[in-house]
């Protein structure tokens, strides 16, 4: 009964309204007709029964109000108008929209990235309490890779960790697939038995290892990446147990990992830990291991920390030679995969957040306007009787329309940016391409996004409220401005703000703008256009390392290229220039005073054909390059580059100098020093020139450079049928361009500068928006002001200087503030500043002055519209 | 003279003011409990309506539109068997009210 009334008073709402009029009516006319019976006259009757009353159409909104499937119902009409008051009035609406989007949109987008790589739970089980774990050497920056002995003495003598595991793979270790047909060249890593299990991985096909698996008589086992699977055996499930020959030598496949989440990603066919090279496993020089710890559950990073360092303090005392300068250094696996990321993230993040601020100062301000335009309808509506509650309903009603419109909008500008950012994130280097991927627009992302338009929203909603008058006889006054001064003082701090964060986020934009500008002006040491690299890893053992056999492919390979006609020449080396390789070496300068073992020198090292310098441009500073004779007397040659020479030759004549190789082994070898060539910045632009070695020879795995007369990639064919000319089952592969390659070093500073560039673009825009917005609202308030004073003869020149000056005196303030905190800031971006200063004078200077400019030229169009107010027209209205 | 604005209040004196005349009009309403109370108590006559509305959504009252005896169209409100209960709860509720607080009153 009473909810089928209910539903009928929903379809019956006027005649309801209807109902509550009578009732209220005959209610008024009853106390009326006591009144003048008791002798008051009728005028004085009927206003004595509505005071005793009170508001009816109040008492009719409580009425409904007492209905909850009526609340609903006003809540919906609130919303109907809502809708169609935004709708008269687009330019607002469009604008506000359009605002919000653009500011909701960029930080979804960024915080996806930020959420898939510092937030999200990483795909491995207890991920938390995963450590990798390095060795660290004062002559290497940054973490180490790990000595094969120092590892096995490290899991034998921890206490801290429930296991402890490694693996060996650099980019460069492949093997030779040999197929039915034809070859193929393949990633291989090298894992212990127990790091699929610390990992929690299972495999999808088959088993992952087992200890037995690891020993020297059954270690020819191979376990299949899942993509390695698909690419190569197309997904065949009978793969399992099949003998394949790599290098070979045959190998039992025994299973497949999952797709993706693999960690790390990057490697094809795993194999045990004990088909390492017999060299490395046992000496205690040379350093190939990635290791990872799964800490105990209740032992802090700290502990394992103390515990490891007291085990490297032991091996130290033991092994002084090789170990007295290694110390150890634990980095969460976190930390590992998004490595020199987090940074450049939070940078990011911080700024979207400040643009979105931005946005929302311009929407405050619109609102601010709007509701300043409609005081007096609101004072009509109260006096109506309109409770603020109710006001309030449609406030927000209008902003929420506002607010999730925008964030509609903005989440579909994220999406279509996602894409983008995936492929900027994938070439940068540091973040592991599981993680990458994982960057989307998912649940907790978007309901981010929903919580932050809620909140604007509230708080949009909030702000006419603050602005509606308590005093409703004073905005119903007509002409009346008292209101408009302290409005007007709140607009500018609101747009003084704006400008101060504008500042920040272009100040930000410009320092990181120009310290790519600093790194791309770098001079690496060559040329790297028309220069292509491409490796070639020989089968083993028809190939040893500096076997006649090696050498001899290689010089017929390097001969055959350079007599094609596009190619100038080419040479060979073992690592990709402008690529970090971790080749060092120890060694003693002859006639040196002696040092103690563990503080020998240590630096980088290559071997290189003899074309290589000319082919790369380096010049030959002194003496000559290496010659075929070098390499086929195997002689014991050096070449070192300036920096070498300055540091460890001060003074002397390299040329009459030796250089003590091997020193570690009870026979040295002495080096004399046949040439000096120019510096390379071989590690990457950002790195400094460092003293390298180079020696002659080819190793079974080579990177072949070869500088082009025409487009580098065109003569990809002629290379590839000299390799087949010599052997045609040998493959080639990593063939990228050495621009490619500097692009690529650069493209996480290049992903950085661009997007904060655009930020700030959009800061600078926002900005202008909103002090135009202002400028334009002060001037049609002060138009009367305006009409007086050309009245009094001022000249259109002092009213625009008027103007003008009002907006120099916000933007002033605004820049000042921003200046403050730009600097207070710029420390959060300092790891990311490649030689510039956080103080920079020239991002100081074209902060200032963009900003300063725009928001000229944004104040000049409504100044210049005050100037031609004309006088008369504007004293008539009113 | 005593203002009383607590909702269980004006409902309880709605509803005894309904049981003790049987059929009656807001107004009606308001100038009954003027006089039963002795002109201490005045219920602010906008807000009996939302509560007369209320109440007759929970099946307390019911209504109808007759003339009253000078000929004019006014809404009659009526107890239910449901209201009555209500009222019986509502004395006692307010019994107990009034007892507490006449305790801590004598109490202080």
């Amino acid at each position: 009964m009473s909810l089928f009334r209910r539903i009928s008073n929903l379809f019956w709402r006027s005649r309801m309204d209807r109902e509550i009029d009578a009732e209220i009516k005959s209610h008024l006319q009853m106390r009326t007709e006591d009144n003048i019976a008791s002798g008051m006259p009728p005028d004085q009757a009927r206003r004595d029964a509505l005071i005793r009353f009170g508001n009816p159409t109040v008492t009719k909104e409580r009425v409904t109000a007492s209905d909850a499937a009526l609340t609903l119902e006003s809540i919906g009409m609130d919303v109907r108008y809502a809708f169609r008051r935004l709708a008269k009035s687009p330019g607002f609406s469009i604008t506000a929209i359009l605002t919000l989007a653009l500011g909701i949109g960029a930080t979804t987008a960024i915080f996806s990235a930020a959420y898939a790589l510092l937030l999200r739970s990483l795909p491995f089980q207890h991920a938390d309490r995963i450590i990798g774990i390095y060795e660290t050497h004062p002559q290497v920056v940054g973490p180490a890779e790990v000595n094969f002995l120092d590892y096995q003495d490290w899991r034998a003598q921890q206490k801290s960790f429930e296991q402890v595991a490694a693996y060996s793979g650099t980019s460069s270790d492949t093997m030779s697939l040999v197929m039915e047909d034809h070859g193929e060249q393949v990633h291989t890593v090298l894992a212990s038995s127990n790091l699929f299990s610390l990992l929690g991985v299972v495999p999808i096909l088959g088993r992952t290892f087992v200890e037995q698996d690891d020993t020297p008589n059954g270690n020819h086992v191979v376990v299949l990446s899942a993509e390695a699977w698909q690419h190569y055996f197309s997904g065949d499930r009978s793969v399992l147990g099949r003998n394949i020959d790599l290098n070979g030598i045959n190998y039992t496949v025994i299973g497949v990992l999952p797709p993706g989440d693999a960690y790390p990603a990057t490697g094809e066919f795993w194999m045990p830990l004990s088909l390492m090279d017999k060299d490395m496993q046992t000496r205690r020089v040379g350093h190939t291991l990635d290791v990872l710890g799964r800490l105990k559950p209740g032992v802090e990073v700290a502990q394992a920390r103390t515990d490891m360092q007291t085990i490297a303090a032991r091996l130290a005392q033991v092994y002084p030679a090789t170990n007295r300068n290694i110390g150890v250094l634990l980095v969460p696996l976190r930390e590992q995969l998004v490595g020199s990321l987090r940074p450049a993230v939070l940078t990011l993040l911080s700024c979207v957040v400040l643009v979105l601020c931005i946005a929302c100062a311009n929407v405050a301000n619109l609102l601010l306007v709007r509701a300043a335009t409609h005081v007096r309808e609101v004072a009509v509506r109260q006096a109506l009787g309109a409770s603020r509650l109710r006001m309030f309903t449609l406030y927000l009603s209008e902003t929420l329309i506002l607010c999730l419109l925008a964030g509609l909008l903005g989440t579909i500008l994220a999406a279509l940016t996602l894409p983008l950012l995936r492929v900027a994130f994938t070439h940068t280097a540091g973040a592991d391409p599981s993680l990458v991927g994982s960057i989307q627009l998912n649940v907790p992302v978007l309901l981010v996004t929903l919580g932050v338009c809620l909140f604007t929203a509230i708080l949009f909603g909030l702000l006419p409220m603050i602005k509606t008058p308590s005093k409703l006889a004073e905005s119903l006054r007509p002409g009346d401005r008292s209101s408009t001064g302290r409005q007007s003082w709140s607009r500018s701090a609101l747009i003084s703000t704006e400008i101060a964060i504008a500042i920040v986020v272009l100040f930000l934009g410009t320092l990181l703008i120009r310290s790519f500008q600093e790194l791309i002006s770098v001079d690496p040491g060559f040329r790297t256009d028309h220069l292509l690299s491409l490796e070639i890893t020989l089968p083993q053992p028809r190939y040893e390392d500096s076997t006649p056999a090696t050498n001899h492919f290689y010089e017929r390979l390097i001969d055959k290229l350079q007599q094609s006609p596009g190619i100038l020449s080419a040479g060979a080396t073992d690592a990709v220039p402008l690529q970090a390789s971790h080749a060092m070496t120890r060694f003693l300068i002859a006639g040196a005073a002696p040092v103690a073992p563990g503080a020998l020198p240590m630096e980088q090292v290559r071997s290189v054909s003899p074309d290589f310098f000319h082919t790369m441009g380096l010049e030959l500073k002194q003496g000559r390059a290496f010659e075929q004779k070098d390499i086929e007397n195997s002689s014991h040659f050096i070449i070192v580059n300036q920096a070498f020479a300055q540091r460890y030759f001060s003074g002397k004549d390299p040329l009459t100098s030796s250089v003590l190789m091997n020193v570690l082994s009870p026979h040295p070898e002495k080096m004399p020093v046949i040439g000096v060539v120019s510096n390379a910045h071989d590690l990457g632009v950002e790195t400094e020139a460092e003293p390298e070695l180079y020696f002659p020879g080819f190793g079974v795995h080579a990177v072949l450079l070869i500088r082009t007369n025409t487009d580098s990639k065109s003569i990809l064919p002629e290379v590839r049928s000299a390799v087949r000319d010599l052997d045609p089952n040998q493959p080639i592969y990593h063939v990228e361009t050495i621009d490619e390659v500097l692009s690529d070093s650069l493209a996480r500073q290049k992903m950085i500068a661009v997007l904060l560039g655009i930020f700030a673009l959009l800061a600078l825009t926002l900005a202008a928006i909103g002090i135009y917005g202002v400028i334009t609202y002060s001037v049609t308030q002060r138009q009367r002001e305006i009409g007086v004073r050309m009245a009094l003869g001022a000249t259109r020149a002092k009213i625009l200087l008027l103007i003008l000056r009002q907006a120099a005196t916000f933007t002033g303030i605004g820049v000042l503030v921003g200046l403050v905190a730009a600097f207070a800031s710029a420390h959060l971006a300092s790891a990311l500043l490649f030689q510039t200063s956080t103080v920079d004078p020239i991002s100081i200077c074209v902060s200032i002055f963009g900003l300063m400019v725009i928001a000229m030229l944004a104040a000049v169009l409504p100044a210049g519209r005050a100037a031609t107010i004309n006088p008369i027209e504007a004293l008539r209205s009113e | 003279m005593a203002k009383t604005d607590i909702q269980g209040t004006l409902d309880l004196l709605i509803l005894k003011t309904l049981s003790q005349t049987g059929e009656l009009h807001g107004y009606g309403i308001v100038l009954h409990i003027q006089t039963a109370s002795a002109e201490l108590l005045r219920v602010e006559e906008g807000s009996l309506y939302p509560a007369l509305h209320r109440m007759e959504q929970k099946g307390w009252v019911n209504s109808q539109w007759a003339l009253t005896e000078t000929n004019r169209k006014a809404k009659y409100y009526k107890l239910t068997a449901v209201g009555r209960k209500q009222l019986q709860e509502a004395e006692k509720s307010f019994e107990q009210l009034v007892k507490g607080v006449r305790a801590m009153l004598r109490y202080a």
